[in-house]
């Protein structure tokens, strides 16, 4: 079954215009939304647009959902058009200002707190210095944990393609992360 | 690929919590303020301004056309005869300067 009964039900709620089945929605896909959108752009104020784009998408496209694949693939290929969208349209995102302003005002309560962070900070900062759709498969393999098949369907292409983009990447974060 | 490097990575791309206001913009999209600034308006103004002065300095400024040209590299006088078909040049008078009757020599110099 592609579609898993819950799902099923909350997407014929939302045609017929329940409004709770709406909330119920976003709530089961915010934070997998949300995560995409942050970890891809770097930026809060950012990803809040992206996923707010992404579920306006999501609620007015909704008839348009045939059922073909999982529902969470179709959420996730809205977030990955999302990200890839405001990137085109953005001279360039902002990647690690938010995380650095978090980091100045955290209370640095250890010292490996402190290390900790700035190794995140660095490795978020290497991953924003790939292109667009290296750093979606990093992203989603990552933050999402999903397969080469899943991320294929989520941004259209082979998994063996995926699979090349992660390569890549790997070894690209590994050259730059190599003195951290 | 190392197991460092996929560990840094799970580690640093771990999924995050989606803020409580993201329901509410997504309520009023329209009333909700976007986190793009509009540009001030010096600034949007700026680029057009300067185009036109630029138009406006390139119109003001002389043609010199019949300006005097001087040179004495034959490439730059080729260059100009080329660009201007016409050009008017001073008659060059030969000056043949010479103690005796010009006659001819065997070694045809004057």
């Amino acid at each position: 079954m592609v579609l898993e009964t819950s799902d099923r039900e909350l997407i014929q709620a939302c045609r017929r215009g329940e409004r709770d089945a709406f909330r119920e929605l976003f709530e089961a896909y915010k934070d997998k939304v949300y995560s995409i959108a942050l970890r891809f752009s770097g930026n809060e104020s950012l990803a809040m647009d992206i996923a707010q784009d992404t579920f306006l998408k999501l609620f007015s496209t909704m008839a348009d959902f045939r059922g073909d694949a999982a529902f969470s693939t179709w959420v996730y290929r809205l977030v990955v058009n999302a990200c890839l969208d405001h990137k085109r349209r953005s001279w360039r995102l902002i990647p690690i200002a938010d995380d650095l302003i978090a980091v100045l005002r955290a209370p640095c309560d250890s010292l490996r707190a402190v290390l900790h962070s700035e190794m995140r900070e660095k490795v978020r900062a290497a991953v924003e210095t790939l292109s667009p759709d290296m750093r979606m498969a990093v992203v989603l393999r990552y933050t999402e944990g999903l397969s080469y098949d899943q991320i294929a369907e989520a941004m259209g292409c082979s998994a063996g393609t995926v699979a090349s983009r992660l390569n890549r990447a790997h070894k690209a974060l590994e050259r730059r992360l190599s003195n951290v | 690929m190392s197991d460092w490097t996929d560990l840094r990575l799970a580690h640093s791309l771990t999924p995050v919590q989606a803020p409580d206001e993201l329901w509410t913009r997504i309520q009023a999209p329209q009333s909700s303020s976007r986190s793009r600034p509009h540009r001030p308006v010096a600034i949007r103004w700026a680029v057009p301004t300067a185009i036109a002065a630029c138009v406006m300095v390139l119109l003001a400024r002389p043609v010199r056309e019949d300006r005097a040209f001087a040179s004495s590299d034959p490439a730059a006088v080729a260059k100009l005869v080329a660009h201007k078909p016409v050009v008017k040049t001073a008659p060059v008078s030969l000056v043949i300067r010479s103690d005796s009757t010009p006659t001819c020599r065997p070694c045809h110099t004057l």
